[in-house]
């Protein structure tokens, strides 16, 4: 967080003066950032909702001992919110309808996309499966009827049906729908749906303050040549190329 | 990953339970603990989100079955004490199942509340355990979110004390139930002043700081303590309450859509109420521009955005105009044109539309540009009655533009074809609707009406005439009377030939006021234009005539009146035998008789009937026609001459012209002496 | 002639608030359906020339201070067909309208310059000079100004070799319902004169006709 506002800083500060490129090497560069002060509690608070957002119930665990850091929701609920995603991304999408239900009831009746596309999710696991009879019958009987409340729905509904009508699923043009990612969607969306039902934001905060680092040092790039953190894994500061 | 593989094979392996079995197990006495938990769950987990489920279930008699369990499970776990799993997971489970009931399903919320689950959900609040709370307050939610549900007596025993603790309790939940039970049934000023003196309003003031599930409820229920409330809205910006608008204010920026949708909703209920706040432009800008933006939500906020929208701008020309410079025509038919929306969404911005047109030529100008003459014509074939009045509605509002009516914009085939259909429409609100349409569409000026007899539009608005809904007769005579707007000869006969003399004659005499003024207006149209058009109000032996003249001898109505000596003053425009008829109506030779009704219309408080008075006072006297002398001399006879010289400086400009018109007229055909 | 009485209540009809009403016409000589005929002098240097002239009035909404209908030139020599325009009308009712123009190409010296050919309107010229008639109440004055400014032709294309740039000043009596204008078009001859009379085709009297917008 503090290298970004950093670099914002940075940024402004190079504007002003002008347009010749700047070059900062990496003595400068470390020196400032040593004097932009950012408080622990800020930076583990940070790390607390990553973690719960995320669900990492130990981790979340082990960080609120070591730091000290309330959590701003019951650990409890993470695990039940986890084994309704991990559920969906293995497939077993009835079982997460039921932790969901469970859970509470009103996020799936007040939810009829969220809903749809779990039950669209199901449709794809029986279709993965080869169970063509079963996944026809379902097709019909669960999922008809909500198309015939959302147009939407009706065309979504149609492209998961047109997966039984290819030979070659791997190879055809709904192929995606068969793939992991589309589970990890749905699980995701679920994952959402819970955390929003629980007053809590639906993402982390993170991931979106690391998208403005890389937008702001995309800008400052246009400026100077400074020392760039190129892998965001390390945070590696690289020397400033010339 | 084969183990989970393996788990999802086997779960989807197994057969999902038939409706008839678990309604079976539900009902059966002998079904053991286990069986009916998990029945139980087996129901909830087959009817949420399925409205299909719901319905089959409901018909299966399921409903009962479960409120008897939850029932007898909550009167096994008072008498036990302490906490019982077993019976807490019965309890939460039927709960759950009848909450699902309740959710989004009227027939469901019904047959909850005929089994009377209601006084059994309201004793889990209390419970010890604060699973089966919940479960109790979610349901109890849900069905408070219907209509249907009766509504709360505040006032009843220690209803008001109850509803506060349910709002002073830690779980979250509770607290929602308390302010959705306020947003339900809080209707009248007297409940608003009461819940406001009861601390209600501060403590949900104090809500809109805590978690959104409370912060949303809180804005919903401040909204209906506050509805056309000025006296508590005053109160709710009073200093006593901070800076609570400020913190309203403040929602419309938060990251939540039906947060901000909510505290939009607040400000607009405010600033109905009491226009002298939210004044500032920027303020009222940005409630059109955020509500705009909670559109695009894919959810129940973008199907509700619209709605509130529609009421910032009704009635309001100075909202539209704004709403109308900050481009909102253009980005509702932007949604439109993506097509396959929600019926609920599109209602909303076909109301919100409509209400934009309501007076301002500018937004019909940039509305019909847009081509949504298209959209509304769709719509009008649209599943949903809802969806259907609406785009009527929207219809009707732009056809107020006489510059498109006189350019024949809307009488075409593929206008006129769809909405002459809704009038057999089996929902009275679309008839209505249609009907409001179709009485501007008929004034068309320029193209031939016949466009719309040739339809068989006529037909069916004679039908509506003898409609038992009074408001459809209204409407339905109404577009008649637009229809005989400067109309052809030929297309009298033919409007006339269906309607037939003896129901209009009948729709004169309607027990309904506005339907006597709307066919009176008909009949007036009907002897103006050519004078070929009087001769029907004396078909028949004068029956329409006879009509008309015993309406404006009794009707309590002065419109009615009006619209009465109107059709005398037409009818007088004619030839001698009609005005002789007219004079013979309105001046009987009795000798003795009584005072003529004209004098009392002379002498009205209304300026209007003074002046439609006059006018056929003016039309009787007109000097070039040969009788002129006989009906003044008449006239003179009954005190009209006297009369009318009270009016020569009469406070109505129109009354005085006409007045010393009808004045001069007598002058010049002298007394009779010598 | 719309007799909707504003004031009183209609309990027993579903009232729309937002109605499109046809609010009441200030003299009922110029409420809708109401009709008039007369003539409109082109004259120019080169020759004395007039067509007859048809006007009906179509819509009022007194609220906006507006007013429509369709006027009909009758021996138009162009034109084989009479050539009927709609027009709109605003009025000078100084709330909605004053008697400055501001647009139209007419500045507020053309404004007084046609003002002052209606005799009508000389007892207001000094307020109209000082405050632009802001302060005048013209609601019970017996004379009413408006301008009528064409907006589409109706019944023919924009080729027929007419132009509707121009707009018309125009002078409503009250008391005989006659109309008096001026054409205003600084690419047309100045002063074209309009002189119109209320009409009752083949009727010994008035009549009068209505709709009402729902």
């Amino acid at each position: 967080m503090s290298l970004l506002w950093f670099v914002l800083g940075q940024l402004a500060e190079i504007e002003s003066m002008g347009s010749s490129k700047k070059i900062i090497t990496k003595e400068e560069w470390e020196k400032k950032l040593n004097d932009v002060k950012i408080r622990k509690e800020d930076m583990n608070k940070l790390v607390m909702n990553f973690l719960v957002t995320e669900g990492y119930v130990d981790a979340a665990e082990k960080f609120r001992k070591e730091s000290g850091t309330e959590p701003d929701i019951d650990l409890a609920t993470i695990t039940d919110r986890m084994a309704v995603k991990k559920a969906v991304q293995c497939g077993n999408v009835e079982d997460a309808i039921e932790k969901v239900n469970d859970l509470n009831p009103e996020i799936l009746d007040t939810n009829p996309q969220l809903f749809f596309h779990l039950q669209q999710q199901r449709l794809i696991e029986l279709i993965r499966n080869g169970k063509v009879a079963e996944a026809l019958e379902f097709a019909q009987e669960e999922l008809a009827p909500r198309g015939e409340e959302n147009q939407s729905f009706l065309e979504e509904l149609e492209r998961t049906v047109s997966l039984l009508a290819f030979e070659d699923v791997n190879n055809c043009p709904v192929a995606e729908l068969l793939d992991i990612s589309q589970r990890l969607k749905t699980a995701s969306e679920v994952n959402a749906a819970i955390l929003t039902s629980q007053s809590h934001e639906k993402d982390p905060k993170l991931p979106s303050l690391l998208k403005m680092l890389i937008w702001a040092q995309n800008q400052l790039d246009e400026k100077a040549a400074y020392p760039r953190i190129n892998d965001i894994s390390t945070a590696t500061l690289e020397d400033p190329g010339v | 990953m084969p183990t989970s593989a393996a788990a999802s094979s086997s779960s989807e392996n197994q057969s999902r339970p038939v409706p008839e079995d678990i309604v079976g197990r539900l009902s059966s006495s002998m079904a053991s603990y286990e069986i009916k938990l998990k029945a139980l769950r087996d129901l909830k987990n087959q009817i949420i989100g399925n409205r299909t489920k719901k319905l089959a279930f409901l018909k299966l008699g399921a409903v009962p079955s479960v409120v008897s369990i939850l029932s007898s499970a909550t009167a096994a776990a008072s008498c036990r004490g302490g906490y019982d799993d077993n019976l807490d997971s019965i309890i939460i489970q039927s709960a759950a199942v009848i909450g699902s009931f309740a959710c989004g399903f009227d027939a469901g919320v019904q047959a909850v509340l005929d089994a009377g689950a209601l006084p059994i959900l309201l004793s889990l609040i209390s419970h010890q355990n604060e699973k089966v709370v919940d479960a109790g307050a979610r349901s109890l939610k849900l069905i408070y979110q219907s209509k249907l549900a009766p509504k709360y007596e505040f006032f009843k025993d220690q209803n008001l004390e109850f509803l506060l603790s349910l709002l002073n309790c830690k779980n979250e939940n509770v607290t929602g139930l308390g302010a959705c039970v306020i947003t339900h049934s809080c209707r009248t000023s007297i409940e608003q002043r009461a819940l406001n003196d009861a601390g209600v309003v501060r403590k949900l003031i104090s809500l809109l700081g805590g978690s959104v599930i409370q912060r949303d409820s809180s804005l919903e229920s401040l909204a209906a303590i506050l509805k056309e409330n000025s006296e508590v809205i005053l109160k709710f910006v009073g200093p006593e309450n901070g800076r609570a608008l400020n913190d309203v204010i403040e929602l419309t920026k938060d990251k939540h859509p039906r947060t901000r949708l909510l505290a939009c909703m607040c400000l607009v209920v405010i600033r109905n109420a009491l226009p002298s706040y939210l004044q500032d432009l920027q303020i009222k800008t940005k409630l059109v521009l955020i509500l705009l933006e909670l559109l695009d939500d894919p959810g129940q906020v973008g199907e509700e955005a619209p709605f509130i929208l529609s009421s910032l701008i009704v009635g309001k020309e100075d909202m539209q105009r704004l709403a109308f410079q900050e481009n909102v025509i253009d980005k509702l038919c932007c949604h439109l044109e993506k097509g396959s929306l929600q019926a609920k969404r599109l209602q909303g911005i076909f109301l919100a539309l409509a209400d934009l047109c309501s007076r301002l030529e500018s937004c019909r100008t940039k509305l019909l540009s847009l081509k949504a003459l298209q959209f509304m014509v769709d719509a009008m074939s649209h599943d949903s009655a809802e969806v259907r009045a609406a785009a009527c509605i929207c219809l009707k509002n732009v056809s107020r533009s006489v510059e498109n009516l006189s350019a024949g914009t809307f009488m075409n085939e593929s206008v006129i074809n769809p909405v002459v259909q809704l009038l057999c429409d089996t929902s009275t609100s679309v008839q209505v609707a249609a009907l409001g349409a179709i009485s501007n569409v008929v004034v068309d000026f320029m193209v031939q009406k016949t466009t719309f007899i040739q339809f068989g539009g006529v037909k069916q608005l004679v039908e509506l005439s003898k409609s038992m809904d009074s408001t459809i007769r209204m409407n339905a005579v109404c577009a008649l009377r637009n229809l005989m707007f400067l109309v052809s000869d030929r297309c009298k006969e033919a409007i006339l030939l269906e309607l037939t003399q003896s129901t209009l004659t009948s729709l004169i005499c309607d027990p309904e006021v506005s339907v006597q003024e709307q066919a009176l207006a008909l009949v007036c149209n009907l002897v103006d234009g050519s004078t070929d058009g009087i001769r029907h109000v004396f078909a028949d032996n004068c029956s329409l005539l006879r009509a008309v003249v015993r309406q404006i001898q009794s009707a309590s109505k002065v419109e009615v009146v009006i619209q009465g000596m109107y059709v005398l003053t037409n009818v007088a425009s004619g030839d001698e035998l009609h005005k002789e008829a007219v004079m013979d109506e309105l001046f009987p030779t009795l000798p003795g008789g009584p005072q003529s009704i004209v004098i009392k219309f002379l002498q009205s408080n209304e300026s209007q009937l003074r002046t439609a008075a006059v006018w056929t006072l003016v039309n009787l006297t007109l000097p070039n026609s040969s009788g002129a002398f006989g009906r003044a001399v008449k006239l003179r006879r009954a005190g009209i001459i006297s009369q009318l010289k009270n009016m020569m400086n009469d406070p109505c400009l129109d009354v005085k012209l006409r007045a010393r018109t009808a004045f001069g007229q007598m002058m010049t055909l002298g007394d009779g002496s010598p | 002639m719309p007799v909707r009485v504003p004031e009183s209540s209609m309990p027993s009809q579903v009232s729309d608030d937002n109605a499109g009403n046809t609010t009441l016409p200030p003299c009922t000589l110029l409420s809708v359906g109401q009709a008039f005929s007369g003539t409109q002098n082109v004259s120019s240097l080169q020759k004395d020339e007039a067509w007859r002239v048809n006007v009906r009035i179509l819509g009022c909404d007194l609220d906006h201070g507006y007013l429509c209908g369709t006027m009909e030139a009758l021996n138009v020599p162009m034109a084989d067909t009479p050539v009927i325009t709609f027009w709109e009308g605003e009025i000078v009712d100084t709330k909605n309208y004053t008697f400055f123009t501001n647009k139209w190409g007419a500045t507020s010296d053309d404004d007084i310059k046609h003002w002052t050919k209606f005799p009508s309107f000389s007892p207001l010229q000094s307020q109209v000079e000082t405050d632009g008639g802001k302060s005048l109440d013209l609601s019970n004055y017996p004379y009413i100004f408006m301008r009528w400014k064409e907006q589409y032709f109706v019944n023919v294309g924009t080729d027929c070799g007419l132009t509707i740039a121009g707009f018309y000043y125009v002078c409503f009596s009250c008391s005989d319902g006659s109309v008096s204008g001026f054409y205003y078009d600084p690419n047309s001859s100045p002063f074209q004169k309009l002189e119109l009379k209320s009409i009752n085709e083949g009727r010994s009297g008035f009549s009068f006709s209505s709709y009402q917008l729902q």
